[in-house]
């Protein structure tokens, strides 16, 4: 229990205090207290990243294995997860031929870079010009992402007489290089899957807008009121419907769009305010139970 | 008379001579005024056709670094702490001709120990802090606390026993934030809660996580509750599990366990961000009773008009008091309060004191 | 009259995927048919706009993506706006990401922008200095040195030998910090441990959820404005395109020849007709369940 319970409470009283003192305190090393300690946190939590992956292929391992229902999802989880590693660490494609000579016939050369990454033969022209900061003539627009495709286009511009090197993506910028398996990832599966998440919300919000907003009492009726200012108010067809209100001055504060900020900055931005004050205390509260051991419940402690 | 206008003639020429030969200098000054105390003024008197002035520092290997080239003969510029700095100026002219240099005094900079500047949030400090302590310790002496009751929180065993009597599961979810959010340390101390009350009743209990400290702190707490129920027999590791760090992934997770199992009880209690609605509402759809609780003020409508029961604000951080009655706890929860009435005081005289356009007051409160 | 009231009655317990295939038409007929409605400005926007439009020409700006692909339709298009803002005038921009995904959102904003309209130069107009995982802790990392956080960019070039940050040593040395997020960390922090500290102004654009907590900031003055959602995008866009149209303030010779793709380019305005129709038909769904509501209570009290 010593080991488990008492010295983490100790660990998170002291330097819980610090922590807090050397916001106060700007001299050395207090002043960089902060930022050290938050780069700890990262460390720590980037390599338990790996129990929660090895639990993650634990649990949907166990469902494929025993052909639980659903198992041909967690077999998608798990095939998805080694892919994904896969191009993040060991195959990266981004190789790309760098033109170092275009060599007798340029026009040739030209063209067929224009072929390779469609950037027009004048651009490719200039760009052989004029060599970008690090001395590349031509970084390709597009890399091609394989070292073989990568080889075969270098070949074919040395049979016109180019003089061509390979060039590669280094590691670490590869996962946003041009045409590198990752950025194919990112952009064919993940985008496409957090758009539609995002979008569910659309339909979510009007689902439970139909069944909440009912004129209960009193205060559902102002709710259904201000919820109705603000979402006419908030889209151009507010404004259009209420634009004859601007013409007449007595009824220029009906303009749907003058009601809607009325609301979103006054009556909404004070109750916002007061909610944050009592998260803030609320916070302070329980960040002083914890650092003082009251609280414990968190660490399995009572 | 001739000595009189050979007088004046040597005062005109000596004059004269010193305006031609106005000499380049450069001073460099600490603004003491500063917390991290190294912000550094630099004066330059003026040279004749001087176009521009180059300002170098001199670094600890001796080397000079540009800082700036400016027209400007008085700057700040900022310099590392402790360590010697000097200061050079070169004045060009249009050419970009040397037309003079000269170098400063060594200075050094320290940082303060104390900013002042943030004093009033100190004081602030202290006295919140004070009267939280001073009402866990009347609380320790056995003083009765009232508290209003909160409907969410008397709604959990009733979620539980619920669970129980249809023989379904309890889904809690802590949360998507890491354990460096108060608000997931607060969904775990209340995940503790209702993982004794799972473990009394003999309900399954299913937590799905979004980072893997989470996953782990979340183990230790259910496993203690059930301990303290004496159900360690009940306890598995698996009940607490990883599924992903991302937002919409971790959602769409979630809204998987829910459609497929059908839990009878759903807590969403910890720090949620765009997902909340969809959890809520997908939750809504298989008729589970919902309770959630959460410190992000932009959740808290999405979760009110989808669940049953919603914890608002302070009441999510005050749950822990609640469910477990003990004394110190609910002293805490007295202090806040004492404070918040405070600052609704303070709000009050402030919104005074501004209509009659007097500002002593909200300038106490105005930090950098 | 009794099959209408029942009707009505019936309505109270819809079927929630007749109202999702109805927001979904609702969504896609304006897109494919656009109906082209006006967008009238709010002063959060031009407080945000105006805030950049105030900036010298020599201002340097640092941008701040922390958005992903869930809430781009939301966020790109008023990235992309502030760059054509920013560049119209000839200012440099330093761009830094707290979120991964933002890297990419930063790299597809410049690429439009920096590369194919205004044919900047990357390292000396602009610069992508990449993500670094910390959150807040890269912010507070940046007011003391922008090299200790970011010894290379998202090229791999050391920032030593990048033109533009030769001049910009700490988060002190730029003009305006402007943060495009869609969350944590986001446009709170930069005003808390960069925009207040240091005195540098701060504003943000945000998906509309977001605003409710970034009120209370602009309110105060801490922040400088707040491009809102999808509908402050709009906004954006159309005083952007009325400034180089009128040709008012600071403008490169480029960017009136850019006109035309500003206006064909407009996301968030095309989007907007969509948004508004969508918001017409909630409301007249919440007014439907209103009135199907008061009918069953009213059957109730009946009896």
């Amino acid at each position: 229990m010593f080991w488990k319970r008492t010295i983490p409470a100790i660990i998170v009283g002291a330097v819980g205090v610090i922590m807090l003192l050397s916001w106060f305190i700007p001299h050395a090393p207090f002043d960089e207290l902060e930022i050290h300690a938050t780069q700890w946190y990262d460390i720590i939590a980037s390599f338990a990243m790996i129990l929660g992956a090895l639990n993650l292929l634990k649990l949907q391992g166990r469902k494929v294995i025993k052909h639980q229902k659903g198992w041909f999802y967690s077999l998608a989880a798990i095939l998805a997860f080694f892919m994904t590693l896969t191009f993040g660490f060991f195959i990266k494609g981004g190789y790309y031929p760098v033109l170092i000579s275009a060599g007798d016939n340029p026009e040739a050369v030209y063209s067929r870079i224009s072929e390779v990454t469609a950037i027009g033969v004048e651009e490719v022209r200039n760009l052989y010009a004029y060599p970008s900061a690090n001395g590349e003539r031509i970084i390709m627009q597009k890399a091609v992402v394989t070292k073989r495709y990568a080889q075969k286009i270098i070949e074919e511009l040395e049979t016109l007489g180019a003089t061509v090197s390979m060039g590669e993506l280094k590691w670490g910028s590869h996962v946003q290089g041009q045409n590198t398996y990752y950025r194919w990832v990112f952009y064919s599966f993940f985008t496409p899957l957090s758009a539609t998440m995002f979008a569910l919300l659309a339909f979510f919000v009007a689902s439970a807008s139909y069944r909440a907003f009912k004129i209960r009492n009193a205060e559902a009726t102002v709710l259904l009121l201000a919820g109705i200012f603000i979402m006419l108010g908030r889209v151009p067809l507010g404004a259009y419907l209420t634009a004859w209100t601007q013409k007449i001055s007595w009824l220029s504060w009906m303009h749907l769009p003058t009601i809607q900020e009325w609301l979103y900055q006054y009556p909404n931005a004070a109750g916002a305010r007061a909610i944050m004050i009592g998260i803030g205390l609320g916070i302070v509260g329980t960040s002083l139970r914890v650092i003082l051991g009251i609280e414990k419940s968190f660490m399995g402690g009572d | 008379m001739t000595i009189k206008r050979i007088g004046w003639l040597l005062a005109i020429i000596s004059v004269s001579s010193g305006l031609a030969f106005a000499e380049l200098s450069i001073n460099a000054e600490v603004v003491h005024t500063e917390a991290d105390g190294n912000k550094v003024i630099i004066t330059l008197t003026p040279v004749p056709n001087a176009s521009s002035y180059l300002i170098q520092k001199s670094l600890e290997s001796g080397e000079w670094v540009s800082v700036i080239e400016t027209r400007d003969l008085e700057f700040n510029t900022n310099i590392e702490n402790d360590i010697s700095t000097r200061f050079k100026v070169t004045a060009l002219d249009v050419n970009r001709n040397v037309l003079a240099e000269a170098v400063s005094e060594a200075i050094t900079t320290e940082a303060k120990w104390f900013n002042i500047k943030r004093l009033n949030r100190f004081i602030a400090l202290i006295l919140i802090s004070g009267i939280i302590l001073y009402y866990i310790t009347r609380a320790r002496l056995n003083k009765k606390i009232y508290l209003r009751p909160v409907a969410g929180l008397q709604a959990f065993e009733e979620a539980v026993g619920r669970a129980t009597e249809m023989g379904r599961s309890v889904l809690f979810v802590p949360g998507i934030m890491d354990l460096d959010q108060v608000e997931t340390i607060s969904g775990l101390i209340i995940l503790g809660h209702v993982a004794k009350m799972t473990a009394r009743y003999e309900a399954d209990l299913n937590v799905p996580v979004s980072r893997s400290l989470v996953m782990e702190s979340g183990r230790e707490t259910v496993q203690a509750s059930y301990i303290s129920e004496g159900r360690p027999d009940l306890y598995s590791q698996d009940m607490v599990h990883y599924y992903t760090d991302d937002q919409f992934a971790f959602a769409a997770a979630v809204d998987g366990v829910m459609l497929r199992e059908k839990p009878a009880a759903v807590f969403l209690q910890g720090k949620f961000y765009a997902e909340s609605l969809i959890m809520a509402e997908t939750g809504n759809s298989i008729g589970a009773i919902q309770i959630a609780g959460t410190g992000s003020p932009s959740q808290i409508p999405f979760f009110v008009t989808a669940c049953d029961y919603t914890l608002i604000g302070e009441e999510f951080f005050a749950a822990s008091a609640y469910l477990g009655s003990d004394p110190k706890l609910l002293g805490s929860i007295k202090g806040q309060d004492i404070v918040k009435a405070i600052l609704m005081v303070c709000i009050g005289i402030g919104i005074l004191f501004e209509t009659f356009n007097v500002h002593f007051f909200k300038n106490l409160f105005l930090g950098s | 009259m009794g099959k209408f009231t029942n009707f009505l009655e019936k309505l109270d317990s819809l079927d929630r995927r007749v109202i999702f295939l109805i927001i979904g038409l609702v969504v896609l007929i304006p897109l494919l048919i656009p109906l082209g409605l006006p967008i009238e400005t709010t002063n959060l926007t031009e407080d945000a706009f105006y805030a950049i439009e105030d900036l010298p020409a020599n201002a340097k700006v640092l941008l701040s993506f922390e958005y992903g692909p869930s809430s781009k339709p939301e966020i790109h298009p008023m990235a992309v706006s502030v760059l054509r803002h920013l560049f119209s005038k000839g200012n440099e921009v330093v761009i830094m990401c707290l979120w991964p995904d933002g890297l990419f959102m930063a790299n597809e904003a410049l690429e439009l922008v920096a590369h194919d309209e205004f044919k900047l130069e990357y390292g000396v107009d602009y610069v992508n200095l990449g993500y670094r995982p910390g959150n807040e802790a890269v912010i507070k990392g940046i007011t003391k040195s922008f090299e200790a956080n970011f010894s290379v960019d998202s090229r791999g070039i050391p920032i030593s030998q990048i033109p533009i940050m030769q001049d910009v040593q700490t988060a002190r040395d730029v003009d305006f910090i402007f943060s495009f997020s869609a969350g944590y960390p986001g446009a709170i922090e930069w005003v808390l441990y960069a925009g207040d500290p240091l005195q540098v102004p701060v504003s943000s654009g945000n998906s509309s959820i977001q605003v409710n907590q970034l009120l209370p900031y602009v309110k105060s003055g801490q922040m400088k404005g707040v491009i809102a959602g999808m509908p402050g995008a709009a906004e954006y866009e159309t005083l952007l395109i009325q400034k180089v149209e009128g040709k008012e303030g600071l403008l490169v010779n480029k960017a009136h020849a850019l006109l035309p793709n500003f206006k064909e380019n407009r996301d968030a305005t095309k989007f907007m007709d969509a948004q508004s129709i969508a918001h017409l038909v909630i409301v007249l769904f919440i007014i439907l369940g209103n009135i199907s509501y008061f009918v069953k209570r009213k059957k109730q009290q009946k009896y």
